[in-house]
């Protein structure tokens, strides 16, 4: 009897322990995202200066080994400038321009999407062959010709980055718009008068955004790896502004000679920051279905 | 003809509609195709009747009511609304079309958007069209839940909140915010359990009643259709076969397509069942996108000759309101008695 009821019983049980586990992980998802949000937001107002060098005090270990300074807990560069304030202020890059890339290929990919899915013919022709033609270059190939041809400052890797996977939100936009515009909701749309505009933003837009939000947290983190992927190639923000991506590169010589804590600082920042963001836009994926 | 307003006061004249699709190349083709959805229908309603408009599905029903509603261009033909040609009106007067004509549809899960509360979606076309807004939209959302039977509490609550019947009900509120005096009901319970059929037959005659509503009431079901239509048109791959009231056309059906409609009704009473007097009609229906020559229904039909290959009947019309599309619909009803549908079957 008593087997028969454990397997009845373990089923629900088991699914409850996983869902348990999975809420477990969100929470601490988002206690990070949190925390790592919030010191480098507040970095300005309390860290060090983190251009600020000092010679005597270069590649002083983090705080438990030897040697480390307390006024240093993750120890300093080859030039003497504090860690953690570094990678504090790189994060607060990486999460600027990131996130202004996103919203801006967010607009410009909903927008040519909605476009190309809801008026069809021509314009979407046009539109979805520019997006198939961009989709088939490599995309970090095409963001370091870019910023070469440009020139790196703030501004030019936001746009370029943007520029960047931009067609991803207009694939999907569009996807989701096809699959809209010939259902009975729109026609009953239409029916009972409803314009164009009215139609796009009050029906289509809500219905839509559940989508693209997963989307644009997804490709938030894609895009933070990017960034990176610049500063490490010597394309990110130029000094003396500090970057993740340019931390990891000069200082990776530093494996070679025992001065470890210059790569594994800013890849462990960016490694948690990333997952984090993955696992949140997983749960956003599974909480904005509507019918659940 | 033109549309002037005749003297029957019908409130929809439409007259040889057509409906044709896809007219285009494709990639790899030369040839041209298209899909003759609707090829030549006429028909008129009344003020305050019902039409009902059966046939199978594919047959071109649902394209039929789209094109009344405006919901999408006709390829050639008249639709006039109170006697007034409505193809290709400016979107003034299309405005004011709208609120004369409201449609409701088959699958009441997707015409709700489902981002949006029950009360919002009613209030919709009231804000659209201006009639009324804030309180006064308030009291005309509880006014229309409350006609076709849902309780107020309905408003704050999403689409997949209720169950099919509910939902068909709110879509038939938000159609009726607009006071239209026609509803184009496109299969409105073909997507609903049986045991809520009913409740919606019921509710839309009551509406029809206390509203004075003419329904164009498209569906393939012909028992539902004979219990709620005055009149009932009955197509076959984008033709009307037959046109009749609903009581004549079901005691006497003339063309050999509808017999067998009426063949595929199932029979509630067991002797009836058994006894073998039912008849169907074989083989599918073929496509519209190469229809058959002459009568389009011949290749299905148990009477067919060699006529019916070559020329397609005209709908005759046998009276007002009768017509059939038929070469030997005289011969066929002198003998029933000789009707090899029902023979073929009880040889069986």
């Amino acid at each position: 009897m008593s087997v028969i009821t454990d397997a009845q019983t373990s089923p629900p049980r088991r699914r409850r322990r996983r869902l348990a586990r999975r809420r477990i992980g969100v929470v601490v998802a988002l206690a990070v995202l949190l925390i790592l949000f919030a010191l480098a937001l507040s970095a300005p107002l309390w860290a060090v200066d983190p251009a600020k060098q000092s010679l005597l005090d270069a590649e002083l270990p983090p705080y438990p080994l030897n040697g480390s300074v307390p006024g240093h807990p993750l120890g300093t560069d080859e030039l003497g400038r504090d860690q953690l304030s570094r990678i504090l202020f790189g994060l607060r890059t990486s999460i600027t321009i990131s996130a202004l890339a996103m919203m801006l290929a967010m607009s410009i990919g909903t927008a040519i999407g909605i476009i190309a899915g809801f008026f069809r013919g021509l314009v979407e022709e046009v539109l979805m062959r520019i997006v198939d033609v961009q989709m088939s270059f490599p995309a970090i190939l095409l963001v370091v010709t870019f910023v070469t041809a440009v020139g790196p400052s703030f501004q030019s890797i936001v746009i370029v980055l943007a520029l960047s996977v931009w067609v991803v939100f207009a694939r999907v936009a569009r996807a989701q718009v096809l699959a809209l515009r010939d259902s009975d909701l729109i026609l009953a749309m239409r029916a009972l008068g409803a314009s164009t505009p009215r139609i796009l933003f009050l029906h289509i837009v809500p219905n839509i955004a559940g989508p693209l939000i997963v989307i644009a947290t997804l490709e938030m983190a894609t895009l933070i790896v990017a960034e990176s992927a610049l500063g490490y190639l010597g394309l990110g923000v130029p000094p003396p502004t500090p970057s993740l991506g340019a931390m990891i590169a000069s200082g990776q010589f530093g494996l070679i000679t025992g001065v470890w804590w210059l790569v594994v600082g800013p890849g462990l920042a960016m490694t948690a920051f990333i997952m984090c963001i993955n696992v949140l836009g997983d749960r956003l994926r599974d909480r904005l279905d509507p019918r659940s | 003809m033109t549309a002037s307003k005749t003297a029957d006061n019908s409130l929809l004249q439409v007259d040889n509609l057509k409906v044709h699709f896809g007219q285009g190349r494709r990639l790899f083709s030369r040839s041209r195709w298209s899909v003759r959805a609707v090829d030549g229908v006429s028909f008129q309603i009344r003020e305050g009747e019902t039409l009902g408009l059966v046939g199978e599905s594919g047959c071109g029903k649902s394209t039929v009511g789209r094109a009344v509603a405006q919901l999408l261009t006709p390829t050639s033909g008249m639709i006039s609304f109170d006697g007034e040609d409505v193809t290709g009106m400016d979107s003034a007067r299309e405005r004011r079309f709208r609120r004369d004509l409201q449609i409701v549809f088959q699958d009441p899960y997707s015409s709700l958007d489902p981002r949006m509360r029950i009360g919002a979606a009613i209030r919709e076309p009231l804000i659209i069209h201006g009639i009324a807004r804030g309180r006064e939209a308030d009291a005309r959302v509880t006014e229309l839940l409350d006609a076709v039977g849902l309780p107020v509490s309905a408003v704050e609550r999403y689409p997949h909140e209720f169950s099919g019947g509910q939902r068909q009900r709110i879509a038939i509120a938000r159609a009726l915010a607009l006071e239209p005096r026609l509803i184009v009901c496109d299969e409105p319970i073909s997507a609903l359990d049986v045991s809520v059929q009913a409740q919606i037959v019921n509710l839309l005659g009551e509406l029809q009643k206390r509203r004075r509503l003419t329904f164009l009431f498209i569906a393939h079901d012909l028992a539902v259709v004979r219990h709620i239509s005055h009149r009932i048109a009955v197509m076959y791959l984008g033709r009307i076969v037959e046109t009749g009231d609903s009581e004549t056309l079901c005691r006497e059906p003339l063309h050999p397509y509808t017999k067998a409609l009426f063949g595929a009704v199932p029979r509630t009473d067991p002797r009836a069942a058994r006894s073998g007097d039912w008849s169907v009609i074989e083989g599918e229906i073929p496509s519209p996108l190469n229809p058959p020559n002459g009568c389009h229904f011949h290749t299905r039909c148990p009477f067919a000759r060699e006529v019916c290959r070559h020329s397609d009947p005209p709908l005759e019309a046998l009276s007002k309101d009768r017509g059939v599309a038929c070469h030997f619909w005289r011969e066929i009803r002198a003998n029933t008695g000789a009707d090899p549908i029902k023979t073929k079957k009880a040889a069986t």
